[in-house]
């Protein structure tokens, strides 16, 4: 019971300050900086829970004589857990000037943000279809919310109806499928589903696959993926720029949790049926979200396209997965990192411009001779651009890397190779960016580095990037890249079936 | 004799009312409709194999589904408030203008 | 086992297929007539008692309207609890209060942001 209690702490934790920071909103001479800093404490002690639990867990159920096997614990969860706490704390603190430059900003901005962390990390935990599906709707029913947190702005509005229209509409295809397979299975806990199928090998299972492939549509829409990624872009440019930063990276992430579960435990014995469809899913969503990010004209709507892309390097590693490859599952989580990475560093340095300057838009012409009038900001944003297009020396390229070898591994050299000029063309829309920057005439005179929470954090999450692509060489003893993916396959082996 | 079959074919017509619902209507309100049915063929179906199996879980998911969906309405609601005292129309080929 | 697929196929069948068609078809099949008449509430025989059905209200009803949503489903969990309470125990006596705990923090905040209030 104490071991129990001591499990649900950082849930408990994040649980409770949402509700503090919902009260303590309707105090109204309080600062918003001080929101924040309440918000990062509680965020930050669970965070250090978490760490200390990740150290010590194995495979635990929660409360298991009440609960009976509904949360899990085990590494992989705690190390999404850990990745979705760490990834709020950089949001918030990157965008605290951000914040302040706006006013439609309150207390229950911070609130909400903590419930929809909440949300997620309830997901990780998930060992059964009815939690996930309540934890999504959790998850994303606040995010709609936060979408159009500026009501003075019609896009934002837009992009939220957008959002929520199609978002409900893709969580009841999940709702209809966790029916069908309760109708054949009798149970909706992840391992009953497993040992059906395994036990009923001979029998027809077609409503179970049908039931299966409705849940997929509803992550493959939540993530992103081909056939339904027309709402991204449009989304993540009506967005607030925190909001935007915080979809891209961890909701993406807490996405990809309850898959790479669901797709390591459930699905197992049915990868013949499903993994044409992954397959496909995969080239469309390279091929789509390339053509959308050379498109775009503003850089939010770029960086939106190109998730789209990145997405679909990481269905080509959930492919490798089925097809037998042994480390395409720790690639993905390595991948997820890299990418949460670089995201939120280029993510960030836009937010901090839009709170500097009264630009609005972001698009590719305001930053044609940045790097004559900020040098390091420019700097900072070439090592995001870099990571982003997969180049070496930086943690992207080690993501890139491990996800092709791992799909070279299981002898699909065309996929991988499809891959590969993915991200040539990649580098394409990515190096746009750079070349403005830098062999363009600064209309503005050089400004000094600001130093601020926000532009320190943003420096340093740049030199993790380099950290990771060249540090491990370099240091010995020190868990670099290849630390990381030891800890995500020691993770993903306490997983348990 | 009515078997669990035909409550599962009933639950897929509801659910398919609704997915035309939402694609072929044109306002805001009647969307959130046409969700709100599609929730509810999910719970019939949940309701009748809770009942077949003699298992009750099943109808305690419905009860969580209609949270669920009661929470999504609220949030539409609201959004569809601030629509409306901004654009005064709820029809969707006026609201959108963004294309991507 | 062949009913399982058969089942599957309808499912499949009937969601990709045939309703789609058929919601298409009623376009162009069958009478079609708009007419002011028709498009007015019926109201037990009686002609339109007043204005038209599109009045907009008070802003205020509206949010009442979605907190009274919200707290009146909240309340569908208390009877699964309140038939199961001997087995429960303690514990689910404890759960119910952190739960009914929350609502009222949801309460307090809806009250003291002043929507309650009509004036």
């Amino acid at each position: 019971m104490i071991w129990d209690l001591y499990l649900v702490m950082p849930l408990a934790l994040v649980f409770i300050g949402a509700l503090f920071l919902m009260l303590f909103s309707l105090v109204k001479q309080v600062e918003l900086t001080n929101y924040n800093l309440v918000t990062v404490a509680f965020l930050s002690v669970s965070l250090i829970i978490e760490l200390i639990i990740f150290q010590n867990v194995e495979h635990d159920y929660l409360f298991e004589t009440i609960f009976a096997k509904m949360f899990i614990v085990d590494k992989l969860s705690t190390l999404f857990n850990i990745l979705f706490l760490s990834g709020a704390i950089l949001t918030l603190l990157i965008n605290n000037n951000y914040f302040k430059s706006r006013d439609y900003y309150n207390g229950e901005f911070f609130a909400l943000l903590l419930f929809s962390i909440f949300g997620m990390m309830m997901l990780a935990h998930t060992n059964e279809l009815i939690t996930a599906f309540i934890s999504i709707e959790l998850a994303s029913i606040t995010l709609y919310v936060l979408v159009g947190y500026n009501h003075h702005s019609p896009k934002s509005s837009e992009a939220m109806l957008k959002y929520i229209i199609l978002g409900s509409l893709a969580g009841v295809f999940f709702i209809l499928g966790v029916a069908l397979v309760y109708g054949v299975v009798g149970s909706t806990y992840l391992g009953d589903i497993y040992s059906y199928l395994i036990h009923h090998q001979n029998s027809d299972i077609s409503l179970l696959v049908v039931g299966m492939m409705f849940m997929m549509v509803t992550l493959l829409f939540k993530i992103g993926a081909a056939p339904f990624h027309s709402w991204v872009v449009d989304v993540y440019i009506g967005s607030p720029f925190p909001v935007t930063m915080f979809m891209a990276t961890t909701l993406k992430i807490a996405i990809f949790s309850i898959l790479l579960r669901l797709f390591l435990v459930d699905f197992a014995p049915i990868y013949p049926l499903i993994l044409e469809i992954i397959k496909v899913v995969a080239i469309a969503t390279l091929l789509l979200g390339s053509l959308l990010a050379i498109a775009q004209t503003q850089l939010k709507g770029m960086l939106a396209a190109s998730s789209i892309v990145h997405v679909g390097y990481m269905l080509m590693a959930l492919y490798a997965i089925g097809v037998g490859s042994s480390f395409a599952a720790s690639a993905i989580i390595f991948y997820l990192i890299s990418y949460f990475l670089s995201a939120l560093g280029a993510f960030g340095i836009l937010s901090f411009l839009a709170s500097d300057e009264e630009k609005r838009h972001l698009s590719f012409d305001d930053f044609k001779g940045f790097a004559h009038e900020r040098p390091y900001m420019a700097a900072a944003m070439t090592i995001f651009m870099l990571s982003l297009a997969g180049f070496p020396s930086t943690i992207g390229f080690l993501g890139k890397f491990y996800i092709f070898m791992s799909v070279v591994e299981t002898g699909e050299i065309l996929l991988a190779g499809l891959g590969i000029l993915i991200a040539f063309i990649s580098i394409y829309y990515y190096f746009k960016l750079i070349a403005l920057m830098y062999f363009y005439p600064s209309p503005n005179p050089k400004k000094r580095f600001p130093f601020a929470i926000s532009t320190l954090l943003i420096v340093g999450v740049a030199l993790m990037i380099v950290w990771g692509g060249i540090g491990t060489g370099l240091i010995p003893f020190v868990a670099g890249a290849d630390g990381l993916l030891t800890i995500a396959s020691e993770a993903l082996k306490t997983i348990g079936k | 004799m009515i078997e669990l079959s035909h409550y599962l074919v009933v639950s897929g017509i509801l659910f398919s009312i609704g997915v035309v619902g939402v694609l072929r209507r044109k306002n805001l309100l009647m969307l959130f409709f046409a969700t709100e049915i599609m929730l509810n063929a999910a719970n019939i179906a949940f309701a009748a194999v809770s009942s077949y199996y003699g298992d009750l879980s099943g109808q305690m998911f419905a009860f969580f589904i209609i949270a669920v969906a009661a929470s999504e309405v609220a949030v539409g609601l609201g959004l569809l408030i601030v629509l409306y005292k901004k654009q005064g129309t709820l029809d969707l080929d006026d609201l959108a203008v963004m294309k991507g | 086992m062949t009913t399982h697929l058969a089942l599957a196929s309808s499912v499949i069948f009937v969601i990709v297929l045939a309703l789609p068609i058929l919601f298409h078809l009623t376009r162009y099949v069958g009478a079609r007539s708009d007419n002011e008449r028709k498009n007015e509430p019926y109201e037990s025989g009686v002609g339109l008692t007043h204005t038209e059905s599109f009045d907009t209200f008070n802003i205020k009803f509206y949010v009442v309207g979605i907190v009274f949503l919200l707290f009146d489903v909240e309340v569908l969990f208390l009877f699964p609890w309140a038939i199961n309470l001997r087995d429960l125990g303690l514990f689910g006596m404890v759960e119910m209060f952190v739960f009914i705990g929350i609502l009222v923090a949801g309460l307090i905040y809806v009250y003291r942001s002043n929507i309650l209030k009509w004036a």
